[in-house]
């Protein structure tokens, strides 16, 4: 009731001041234009493409005005307007069909959009001049909307310019639901919740974006059962799921949350007397003390230095032998410190010397100022740049001069060789000229350097310095959020903003509240990332039990993590899992022997196990370069592999082992399960198991094929 | 010995039908997740009439000789026609190379492309071209390998994220060699999903089909683990992979729950395991294709696309790698022996055979069949009577599902050294394969990064489309 007294409120104001803008002359630049991309005219696939469609070019997406307006009124000769008879211009008469146009019928006689073209083309049609108002920012009303499945709401979207002037804008501005099984929008702005979940509605035009998030609740949530709040991540949640209508599942138990943090922390399966001190242990902060415990584990090191190691892209291909272990070796100091990021960070993009000899200099070793840019992007601030380098992000409010105007910050940044390694030693140094600047594609002019929707920030003497104090500032929350949802993806098996280094407004959060207050403590405790990650697992959400709840189930993605999400283990951790069940280990090239998989300096050790489970060949940026899909070739490695069955039967592993020395069967049984699974079989299993062992031709076949048995479920295959 | 169930069960059969309804457990329910399809179904729907239900691309790794083959030139200088003659095909007018009299009897179902063209000189980044439709960046460059800028997926891949993985196979499978130069050292770039990402990697299969106890790669069991005994542990892990722990259905365990089906299906004697058993094909079949592991590879791509692949490759394999040249295409020396001696007849038994046997089972409309390479061979021969690379033009044909028989699409000079008009570049070849599998070029897949990516920028030649 009270959203349509708002509507009704609303609609006098759409009244009057459509009314003033009527008696506005019609602005290429704010009205044609916007007009141009709402119906799609200048998108990709149409005019908007490297070389228009069929002979008509516009800029893609309309970022050029005027290249577009000369497009339109005059080249081939002004035919495209008609000067006597304006509404026969092929203008309007193409997207109206009333001539043939290969892209269809875009609009109608009647529609709102057509008299402002039309009165456009009337007034003479003018071009963009320096009076056009320059917006300011784009209001969506109301600025949320909870919905009840199959409702139906309006949307109101206005411009506010930098005179003061404001507009509604519904038929000129780009009006999208993010998530149509959710809410649709239509272009007029008319919502529909057509199904359950949240997602936001988008408002782009003329380069800015607005959103407005969408909530349709999957019903009541059936209360919290025995959830205990821990901490504020609990609390942020509770909050999420009372007004999504979701449940939690029970907590795990504790063999499960002892597997959990290991794999997660230190992808390292628990060792057999570790559990069992852990089942025995009564005290009742024993979860609080096992975290800090993994936490302190060397193997830390080992795994975090191979996980930055894929974000850093660090391989030999690039930066040579030595560059690859020079920056290993930096990596696995700074986690053996728990350097604070924010130095972490500015330690790299500030890096000078020899990538041989100082570590964070060979993130200069990729590529030049294009890559380091976007690597910049991507990695630190979790943002995707790659699209603004050639045209205006498709959704975004982040422009060609943004993505350049944060590569200027690279534009002084030399390599030189250097004899230091001998003159075929292929060593080179980045150094800081004193010149270089950054020009704009398109128009030249010089760009001063600027990050990312921030004021400009400069240094005398290194530009990076600047940009590195900014990121580091208390104040600049861009750092911390991205590292905070990272790592809870890292703990949790999905980010809060998927996919997780794609921080964007039209990408938000599954819960906002919670990515602001991660990223305020992880800033309050100076960037400690050990902070950050106790503080996730002491929370009860991460202690969910990997059972959904039933109510929940219509979170079929898990986006509310109302459970813990099952996620397969890396290729890296299964590797080292197997062998650390079968009692054998991997021999990798020049490394050696016992020497773990995730411990390796980079991904150029041939490993058939690694490449199948999807190791990334660090080319790329991405998170996404890792695959952790399942494939045929996996499951026929597990199942059939040479690979696997020697080292189950390998005659000093563990099976072995336990042969030799005689294990009574119930215990030999126990051991296996806790060397895969990580927990106590039940009683039924036991007496399962030993009822096939007593079956098999020698004890040694028989606990061989149960540890296969076990290493194929995905019991043991997933961190659950 | 490990018997779990029963003691008389027979071994080869594997496991009990009450048996494999455990095993099977682990993953019912696990088909219907829209997560799961959700992506896929942005790029599997056909929006043209699929004309080719699956494909079979026969890669000559090396280069096929224009003159010998598809493009003799029996009035061109003499130092460029060779030695050998044309003879006339079923097609009235078109003439074919005297080596390959088998082939000419099935003209009137080929289409003969003159006038390819890679402009590229170089094995890894022609074939690269043939295999992408986009050119290495930069041309000619040998042992090229993959990397960026030179990501760009193959038609194998685009093929795995256009359409579903039918009868438990995957959509798309590559065979028995993956190309490469220095004898496999240095894969090809192009040969994968590039930047698609690994899930859209075809399946290598690395294979001898002509091997006398030939069986689906990946699934033969290590020496010392017997049937009984892998037997013995799926019954086992039927058993315990039930009671352990009911993980919550995500996309994920899904998936993985899926593919170990598949697997098992492939060891134990599924539908999968089958379509490898080409044992079970007469004698005269397996004959006719030739008990060459080329010929053998052929009648195996034939038996996956009857079970559900939708592509399969067959990249060349040597007769014999003490031949000169390797036995491969890549005759920079006595040219003349080696394509009269063991490359041409070896082809014009397969190729032949193919077609007919496609023909014979009524899947030849459905088929689409591509004879391709990375380039020719150059028209004069060098100092050891060799041909050497040639990108300037060459020949491939296409037959079956969506081509029009009898056609000849354009021509080249007296030399076969350049075309005369009607050029035929390696993405129009590629976009006339997908027209056929019912695709238009501007159809999108994404990449990892969810960027929309076009699978062809080239044109169908439409002259060869029936």
């Amino acid at each position: 009731m009270r959203l349509n007294l708002k509507l009704l409120g609303l609609v006098a104001i759409i009244g009057t001041l459509s009314q003033r803008a009527w008696a506005e002359p019609v602005s290429f630049v704010n009205d044609v234009q916007p007009i141009l991309t709402k119906f799609g005219c200048n998108q990709g696939a149409c005019h908007g493409a490297q070389y228009g469609q069929g002979g008509f070019k516009l800029s893609l997406r309309g970022f050029d005005d005027a290249a577009d307006y000369s497009a339109i009124v005059r080249s081939v000769y002004g035919r495209r307007i008609d000067a006597t008879h304006k509404d026969k211009s092929l203008l309007l008469t193409k997207p109206l069909m009333e001539v043939p146009h290969s892209g269809g019928r875009r609009l109608a006689r009647n529609m709102p959009q057509f008299e402002t073209l039309l009165r456009w083309l009337n007034e003479g049609a003018p071009g963009p001049t320096a009076q056009d108002r320059k917006l300011k920012s784009v209001v969506i009303e109301p600025r949320e909307f909870v919905m009840q499945p199959g409702q139906k709401a309006n949307v109101v979207a206005k411009a506010v310019y930098e005179d003061g002037f404001e507009e509604p804008i519904n038929i000129k501005a780009s009006i999208d639901s993010m998530n149509s099984p959710v809410a649709e929008a239509t272009q007029d702005g008319a919502l529909t919740a057509t199904g359950q979940g949240e997602t936001v509605l988008m408002v782009r035009y003329l380069g800015a974006v607005a959103v407005a998030p969408i909530t349709v609740p999957y019903g009541q949530s059936q209360g919290l059962g025995d959830f205990v709040k821990k901490n504020y991540i609990d609390d942020l949640w509770v909050t999420k799921w009372q007004k999504t209508g979701l449940s939690p599942t029970a907590v795990c138990s504790d063999e499960e949350f002892l597997r959990r943090i290991h794999l997660a922390t230190i992808a390292t399966l628990p060792a057999p007397d570790d559990v069992r001190a852990f089942l025995a242990d009564t005290d009742p902060n024993k979860r609080e003390k096992a975290i800090d415990k993994v936490l302190n584990r060397p193997e830390y090191v080992d795994f975090w230095s191979y996980k930055w190691g894929d974000l850093l892209k660090n391989n030999r291909n690039s930066q040579q032998k030595k560059g690859m272990w020079s920056l290993h070796n930096w990596l696995r100091a700074s986690f053996r410190d728990n350097k604070p990021m924010d130095q972490f960070v500015s330690e790299i993009i500030t890096a000078v010397g020899s990538p041989f000899q100082n570590g964070p200099a060979n993130f200069f070793s990729n590529g030049y100022q294009e890559e380091w840019t976007e690597a910049t992007a991507q990695t630190f601030l979790g943002v995707r740049l790659q699209c603004a380098k050639c045209h205006h992000h498709p959704w975004e409010n982040i422009s060609q001069t943004d993505y350049h105007s944060l590569k200027a910050y690279f534009a002084r940044l030399g390599k030189k060789s250097s004899w230091e390694f001998g003159v075929q030693g292929g060593e080179f140094v980045i150094y800081v000229n004193e010149g270089g600047e950054v020009g704009h594609p398109r128009t030249g002019q010089i760009l001063k350097p600027k990050p990312l929707g921030a004021e400009p920030v400069d240094d005398p003497v290194d530009r990076r310095r600047a940009l590195a104090k900014w990121l580091s500032d208390k104040n600049n929350t861009v750092l911390a959020r991205n590292l905070a949802n990272r790592y809870w993806a890292y703990l949790l098996g999905r980010g809060l903003v998927m996919p997780i280094d794609d921080l964007r407004v039209t990408n938000p959060a599954s819960n906002p509240e919670l990515l602001d207050a991660l990223s305020k403590d992880l800033i309050e405790h100076n960037y400690d990332i050990k902070h950050l990650m106790r503080t996730i697992m002491q929370s009860r959400v991460f202690q969910l039990s990997a059972v959904e709840h039933p109510a929940s189930r219509v979170d079929g993605d898990n986006r509310y993590f109302t459970h813990y999400l099952p996620t397969r283990m890396t290729a890296e951790q299964m590797l080292d899992a197997v062998d650390f069940a079968c009692g054998t280990s991997e021999k990798f090239n020049e490394l050696p022997p016992g020497f773990r998989a995730i411990a390796l300096p980079d991904s150029n050790f041939p490993n058939e196990f690694l490449d199948v489970f999807g190791r990334p060949r660090r080319a790329i940026n991405c998170e996404c370069e890792r695959s952790g899909t399942p494939s045929m070739s996996q499951a026929l490695l597990m199942i059939s592999g040479g690979l696997l069955n020697r080292k189950i039967a390998d005659g000093n592993g563990y099976v072995a082992q336990l042969v030799k020395a005689n294990t009574p069967i119930e215990k030999a049984i126990e051991e296996i399960y806790l060397r895969t699974v990580s927990r106590m079989p039940s009683g039924e299993e036991v007496a399962a198991a030993k009822s096939e062992l007593s079956q098999a031709s020698t004890p040694q076949e028989g606990l061989e094929d149960l540890l296969w048995t076990l290493l194929n479920t995905r019991e043991f295959q997933f961190n659950h | 010995m490990l018997q779990f169930f029963n003691h008389d069960r027979s071994l080869c059969d594997g496991l009990t039908r009450r048996d494999w309804l455990r095993v099977g457990s682990i993953s019912l329910g696990g088909l219907s997740l829209p997560q799961l399809l959700q992506r896929r179904a942005q790029a599997t729907e056909a929006t043209l009439p699929v004309k080719a239900k699956s494909v079979i691309v026969l890669f000559n790794s090396g280069g096929v000789p224009q003159h010998e083959s598809l493009d003799p030139k029996p009035d061109g200088p003499k130092e460029t026609r060779g030695i050998f003659g044309a003879i006339p095909t079923r097609t009235p007018g078109t003439f074919i190379g005297e080596l390959l009299p088998r082939t000419a009897l099935l003209t009137d179902k080929m289409a003969i492309i003159r006038t390819m063209v890679t402009g590229d000189n170089a094995h890894s980044t022609s074939g690269y071209q043939m295999l992408t439709g986009i050119p290495h960046i930069p041309l000619h460059r040998e042992n090229a390998g993959p990397g960026k800028p030179n990501d760009w997926p193959s038609l194998n891949a685009y093929v795995q994220a256009l359409r579903p993985p039918r009868g438990g196979l995957p959509a798309s499978v590559s065979l028995p060699r993956r190309m490469a130069n220095n004898n496999g050292q240095d894969p090809w770039p192009g040969t994968d999903a590039g930047f698609l990402g690994r899930k859209f990697d075809p399946w290598f299969l690395t294979c001898d089909p002509s091997e006398a106890n030939f069986q689906a790669p990946g699934s033969e069991l290590p020496k010392d683990l017997s049937t009984t005994r892998m037997n013995g542990r799926l019954s086992l892990l039927g058993e315990f992979g039930r009671q352990i722990n009911e993980l919550e259905q995500t996309a994920s365990v899904q998936s993985y729950d899926r593919y170990q089906q598949q697997a098992i299906n492939l060891i134990a004697g599924g539908h999968a395991r089958k379509a490898f058993d080409i044992g079970n094909e007469p004698d005269s079949v397996r004959d006719r294709y030739g008990r060459t592991k080329q010929g053998q590879s052929v009648l195996l791509a034939r038996r996956l696309v009857e079970a559900g692949v939708s592509l399969v490759q067959v990249n060349w394999s040597s007769i014999d790698k003490n031949k000169p040249n390797s036995g491969g295409w890549d005759t920079h020396e006595q040219h003349n022996d080696s394509v009269k001696g063991w490359l041409l007849p070896v082809m014009d038994q397969v190729y032949s055979a193919l077609i007919e046997d496609l023909d014979q089972r009524g899947l030849l409309d459905e088929t689409l069949v591509c004879w391709v390479a990375e380039f020719g061979h150059t028209p004069k021969f060098n100092a050891r009577a060799g041909r050497d690379h040639w990108g300037r033009t060459f020949c491939i044909a296409l037959a079956g599902g969506g081509i029009k028989g009898g056609v000849v699409h354009g021509t080249t000079d007296r030399n076969a050294s350049d075309p005369l008009g009607d050029v035929v570049r390696p993405s129009d070849y590629l976009a006339t394969v997908f027209q056929c599998l019912g695709f238009a070029p501007e159809t999108m897949v994404y990449d990892v990064e969810n960027r929309p990516i076009p699978i062809s920028r080239g044109h169908a030649v439409t002259s060869v489309l029936g």
